[in-house]
């Protein structure tokens, strides 16, 4: 059977993950903000193949489903279309987009622990998020399999099933899943945090992970967990 | 163009244009920068009104002829007249895009060529954008105009001097802006393979020129600006920039297209 992924947001992340997608041999159903006309074009041009519908079909059609619009508006999806899935946060803070929002510069709690709490009966894993888009698409052993290297991917997430799905799909898109202890862990992996831009193979990864606390949010995160 | 006002980017452009004997050029953009918002009263949520808007009023404009318009973020134009005109009738305006297809269809829906923002990472990753703005005009049935691209750059007599002026003004500056959006620092490795085959143009003249010749080619492109200006570089080092530019790399660039053409 053919593996088939959803992804909300038709930006450029959305567009990105859609070519990999389709490239790594997954139906691939991709919505925007509005509705599927908006984006025909672009997607027929960009990612032909995919397939353009609204956010609430994509949810509908997929089990797993990855959000890639930006995080101030994951509380305009319907939270009960996603029940019992598997959403893959790709998300991140940027304050030129987003706007001044503190709850999503939180060292005690990540902004995929918001989208947990939101999308409170799916389940939550952070993916995709540290990598940016341009990259993404070079460094994908299956879009470019003449890439001397293979990249990491970290993967946070606390449902031990859902985190393995993540993984095989973070592998298919060809790249290493590096698992991360739980989705409160995504700490690590948001913007101020040196492994975000990250285009490491899984050792570099896992050392730019494990320091952390370099950076000032890094050293805010160490010291909310000491408390 | 999102925090300034159309009609006055105009007379300005045109002014310009009459001074500089019909040369000005406008690059119109939607603003990677936030802080001129605050500070003319627009808020960051009209993000995206403001730049439709203003560039359908700017669209009119170009057209030199009395102009009517409406919109949310400033006053209305009933069959006006904006002051001066320009020698040749037709301002040159490009639409500066980054990697987003809504600004390649909103340019190309307002029948106005495109630059190409390109500041990391291989050039020819741009080319489906480019297919998206000709597929574009072709569905909308308005004109397809030759891409240009734009990069940073810096020149000097050698490839060592440029990469070390590169390293302590490009690279803090682009650090500078990751750091403000948390992203990590820039590697050595990284900066060298954006020199090498990224989209950074520095080195000798015959480098730099090489390294344009080669993303001219690759993507298709039929304009290349360089961006010479990074950092904290001194008046002297941007003036070797342009001097060079000028003076060895053009003629470079020109002689190894016209050799391939004819080869
Ligand atoms: N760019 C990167 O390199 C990168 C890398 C990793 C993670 N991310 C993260 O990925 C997310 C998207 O970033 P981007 O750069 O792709 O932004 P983008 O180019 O601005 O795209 C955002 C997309 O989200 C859509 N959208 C907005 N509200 C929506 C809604 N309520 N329902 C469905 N779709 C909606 C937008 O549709 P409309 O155009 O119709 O509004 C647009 O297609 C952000 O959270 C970002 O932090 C980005």
């Amino acid at each position: 059977m053919t593996k088939k992924i959803g992804i909300i947001g038709a930006g450029k992340l959305g567009i990105v993950l859609a070519q990999i997608g389709l490239q790594a041999g997954y139906e691939v159903a991709i919505a925007g903000s509005g509705s599927p006309e908006k984006i025909s074009l672009t997607m027929a041009v960009l990612a032909p193949g995919a397939k353009a519908m609204t956010s609430l079909e994509v949810a509908k059609q997929n089990d797993n489903i990855i959000l890639a619009l930006p995080l101030s508006k994951f509380a305009q999806l319907d939270s009960d279309m996603f029940m019992g899935k598997v959403v893959l946060d790709a998300m991140n803070y940027w304050w030129e987009v987003d706007g001044k929002r503190d709850d999503f510069n939180n060292p005690q709690y990540g902004t995929s622990e918001l989208v947990q709490e939101y999308f409170n009966s799916s389940y939550i894993v952070k993916a995709f998020n540290h990598m940016g888009y341009h990259d993404l698409l070079d460094e994908s052993s299956i879009v470019n399999p003449e890439n001397s290297s293979i990249k990491a991917i970290a993967v946070a997430g606390d449902d031990a099933i859902a985190v393995k799905k993540v993984a095989a799909i973070v592998t298919d898109f060809g790249f290493n899943p590096l698992i991360l202890s739980s989705l409160h862990d995504g700490l690590k992996l948001q913007p101020g945090i040196n492994t975000f831009g990250a285009d490491l193979e899984i050792d570099d990864l896992k050392i730019a992970i494990d320091s952390y606390t370099d950076t000032s949010f890094g050293q805010a995160i160490a010291a909310a967990k000491l408390q | 163009m999102s925090s300034d006002d159309p009609v006055r980017v105009f007379e300005r452009f045109a002014t310009l244009d009459a001074i500089s004997h019909g040369r000005a050029q406008v690059m119109l953009g939607r603003g990677s920068f936030t802080e001129s918002f605050p500070l003319f009263g627009f808020d960051l949520q009209d993000y995206e009104i403001l730049f439709e808007e203003k560039l359908a009023l700017f669209s009119k404009l170009l057209t030199e002829k009395p102009v009517t318009w409406q919109g949310t973020t400033r006053a209305a134009l009933n069959d006006v007249e904006i002051f001066p005109k320009t020698e040749s009738g037709q301002l040159e305006a490009y639409v500066g895009v980054g990697g987003s297809p809504e600004s390649i269809i909103r340019a190309a829906r307002y029948g106005l060529p495109i630059m190409l923002a390109i500041i990391g990472g291989s050039p020819e990753r741009f080319k489906p954008y480019m297919r998206l703005y000709e597929k574009a005009t072709e569905q909308l049935g308005t004109p397809k105009y030759p891409i240009g691209m734009h990069s940073h750059g810096v020149i000097a007599p050698t490839d060592e001097a440029a990469y070390d002026i590169a390293w302590r003004s490009l690279r803090v500056q682009m650090d500078k802006i990751g750091q403000e959006r948390g992203w990590a620092p820039m590697t050595r490795e990284r900066f060298e393979k954006e020199i090498a085959t990224g989209s950074y143009y520095v080195g000798s003249p015959t480098t730099v020129a090489q390294r344009i010749a080669r993303a001219i080619k690759g993507l298709g492109v039929n304009r290349f600006d360089l961006v010479y200006s990074a950092g904290n570089q001194t008046p002297a080092e941007r003036q070797q920039t342009i001097e060079l530019y000028a003076k060895e790399v053009i003629p470079q660039v020109r002689q190894i297209l016209a050799e391939e053409i004819n080869d």
